[in-house]
């Protein structure tokens, strides 16, 4: 296009909002508010500068999607619904600025999209495909493929759908209600008790699952394969039967229930999540010892190193990694467990039985903002052992190198 | 401070929309200055500051909407949930940010150096500063600091002494960005060579401002009083303050803290409008010594701080500065 071109065209457009403006004069039926009238035209002539501009660089066919494009956006929201008018204005002007700019003008759709279909939470849509456009763009613009461009995105779109609901519902909530509710006191006490037995068991783990996955990495025995498959059992049996299972034991008139008494103290709660935890530890940790180069070890020892100073020199700093990804692992497991803590030792109360306490008992709304706290507090828990894990290890590694 | 009344000089709408609340006056005033600072080719500089007089006259005395920097970017985060629930009100938080950054991606950054009001101000006292001035001060680096010490005491005591409405002065955002700016200046006048590494603090200004958005907190910018009704002394002292300090670096709020300015400048990275070096180009530093923010060193212009006032193209004296468009011809 042309200068001389475009100047016509811009005329052209200016005669057209001229017959919007005084067509009744003319004897025509068209009416629009002259400020409106103003700001429609306003809108039109930065697009087709925009649009100009455009066809200096780019071909044709660009120039026609971004023609396509606007007229979309001028169909829906300017004809189709004289409600959504005003954004046409707001959403023509950063079209036609960002049409360009294919990681903004994906972003720019994704919006549109996500608040004409995604209601009454578009913040939460657009917040979760927008990430996942992102990660998916920035990994094309570092050379992955096509085929795993588009996997990426729609692996991360469909995991960003589990969570969506956490999103939509941790919006309404202002950090004052979040304050207030913290602050209301039958609300820390089981949210600290919740930290603390997660804590707790995963240090129980910690301590007897790590020797154990050192013990069955090194040996061989003939019954190993079911040991192995037997320590997944907790994953597989329904958690409520598995408390059923303790309590028959440590009840009252079970065989251990007289010599002491667990459940309905906080060993109760940590013995649960001790069970339904151990599992995760013991497998990252398996896979980690299995991981040590046995030459390693094997150089070690011909240099006259004992079996413990391979283990603490050797397997437990190479393995520590996959260790402590366990031990995350299993301190998320063990925080968000209800079914059999519930059974086994419902007091003291964790965060998670009193959210189901009070879904089930004062509805959801009396529930959502004690939940959305312990959503909050785990995630900043777990976000933080993820950072230390790679700021650690990172260090580690480059330590390592040097 | 009731006596000094509201200053606007319409109390209805200029151009409302369908006849609502909402004002389309301030989204037009916005293209149509982005257009006339686009066309003007000769004596651009004082045609800039005529625009920028004009654009305190509109939105100062004229239209309610606020071109304050934090609203700017607090209006929007609160705008960008409502479309499609309250579609009016959602273009009435919206369109400021957009039009502005949706223009800074084609333009660049021009709201900064032609319309922006907390920038045109503290322009207006800046040039108050006597010729190179600076330089003799940075001689006697304990008096400079001694005195922006005082400056800031003074500040704090006198906002304090007469901030009677609130409980505490720290509730103030104003006042806060107000002192820490003053303590970043102490810094870039003290320390030579800082200037650069500073004016990455308006990423941490930005990120503390998302922050208490996603927080529900209202915070104000130091120079917003001018545009809303809020009409109390420590917002206006805090005005001064921003005004006061670009007399030591000018625009000082602009290079070291502004959030907007932040924003409209990742926005002029990838703007088609470039100010370009050519090959006339002699090496007499004429551009780095009228530039506003120190965008240009070494005869290179500096995206991320460029205000996009032209005025290092302007006054070069080979013409070898230009700005123009990408794929221009």
């Amino acid at each position: 296009m042309r200068r001389g071109d475009a100047v016509g065209v811009a005329l052209l457009v200016v005669l057209v909002h001229a017959l919007l403006a005084y067509g009744e004069v003319a004897g025509l039926r068209l009416r629009l508010p002259h400020v409106v009238n103003a700001a429609l035209l306003a809108t039109n002539l930065y697009a087709l500068l925009a649009l100009y501009l455009l066809a200096r660089v780019r071909p044709w066919g660009a120039c026609a999607l971004f023609m396509a494009g606007y007229g979309l956006l001028f169909a829906v929201f300017f004809l189709y619904n004289r409600e959504w008018q005003p954004l046409f204005f707001l959403y023509a002007v950063f079209y036609a600025s960002v049409f360009r700019l294919p990681f903004a003008h994906g972003l720019f759709w994704i919006y549109v999209a996500a608040h004409t279909l995604a209601q009454p939470y578009p913040l939460a849509a657009f917040l979760t495909v927008g990430a996942a456009f992102s990660a998916a763009y920035a990994a094309r613009r570092r050379g992955a493929g096509r085929l795993v461009t588009a996997l990426l995105f729609g692996g991360l779109l469909a995991f960003g759908a589990l969570l969506y609901p956490l999103l939509c519902f941790a919006s309404p909530d202002s950090v004052q209600t979040l304050l207030r509710t913290w602050q209301a006191g039958d609300v820390r006490g089981p949210i600290l008790t919740s930290l603390l037995s997660a804590t707790l068991s995963c240090l129980v783990v910690v301590a007897f699952g790590v020797p154990l996955a050192h013990a069955l990495a090194q040996s061989r025995f003939p019954g190993k394969p079911i040991v192995e498959g037997a320590i997944d059992l907790p994953i597989l049996v329904p958690q409520s039967a598995a408390g059923v299972a303790f309590l028959w034991v440590l009840g009252e008139k079970g065989p251990l229930g007289s010599v002491m008494h667990i459940p309905g103290t906080l060993a109760g709660v940590v013995l649960a999540q001790v069970f339904v935890s151990a599992p995760f530890l013991i497998k990252a940790a398996l896979t980690a010892f299995e991981a040590v180069d046995p030459e390693l070890e094997q150089a070690a020892r011909t240099e006259g190193a004992g079996e413990l100073s391979i283990l603490g020199r050797i397997a437990l700093p190479i393995a520590s990694r996959g260790i402590f990804v366990g031990a995350i692992l299993a301190w998320s497991r063990a925080v968000s467990e209800v079914g059999m803590v519930a059974v086994l030792s419902y007091y003291p109360l964790t965060a998670p039985i009193l959210v189901f306490e009070r879904s089930s008992q004062a509805g959801i709304d009396q529930a959502r903002p004690i939940a959305v706290l312990l959503v909050l507090w785990c995630l900043w828990v777990f976000v933080g052992l993820q950072f230390l894990r790679s700021a650690t290890f990172a260090r580690w590694v480059r330590g390592g190198a040097s | 401070m009731t006596g000094f009344a509201n200053w606007k000089l319409l109390h209805h709408n200029l151009a409302p929309f369908y006849e609502s609340y909402v004002e389309l006056a301030a989204f037009l005033a916005l293209l149509l200055l982005v257009a006339v600072s686009m066309t003007i080719r000769r004596r651009r500089q004082l045609w800039r500051h005529v625009v920028q007089a004009l654009s305190i006259a509109v939105f100062f005395f004229l239209i309610s909407t606020c071109l304050g920097v934090f609203g700017l970017v607090r209006n929007a985060w609160f705008g960008l949930e409502l479309p499609g629930k309250d579609d009016l009100r959602a273009f009435y938080w919206l369109a400021p940010t957009v039009a502005i950054l949706g223009l800074s991606f084609t333009f660049g950054p021009v709201f900064c150096g032609w319309i922006c009001p907390t920038g045109a101000l503290q322009e207006l006292v800046g040039s108050l500063r006597l010729g190179r001035q600076r330089r003799r001060w940075v001689r006697w680096p304990l008096l400079v600091a001694a005195l922006l010490a005082a400056g800031m005491v003074a500040y704090l005591t006198v906002v304090s002494a007469v901030f009677s409405t609130r409980t505490s002065q720290l509730e103030d955002s104003a006042v806060l960005w107000a002192s820490a700016l003053a303590a970043v200046v102490a810094v870039a006048v003290l320390r030579r060579g800082s200037d650069r590494p500073l004016k990455r603090l308006r990423w941490v200004s930005l990120a503390l401002l998302l922050a208490l958005c996603v927080a529900g907190i209202t915070v104000t910018s130091p120079v917003h009083f001018v545009f809303s009704n809020v009409h109390d002394w420590a917002s206006l002292l805090s005005s001064l303050m921003i005004m006061g300090l670009s007399l030591a670096v000018m625009r000082a709020w602009c290079r070291y803290l502004c959030p907007f300015g932040l924003l409209c400048s990742l926005a002029g990275k990838v703007a088609l409008r470039r100010i370009t070096v050519t090959s006339g180009c002699n090496g007499c530093n004429r551009c780095a010594t009228v530039c506003g923010t120190s965008a240009i060193e070494q005869g290179r212009v500096a995206p991320e701080s460029c205000t996009m006032c032209l005025a290092c193209v302007d006054a070069c004296p080979q013409g070898a500065l230009l700005e123009r468009m990408e794929g221009g011809r």
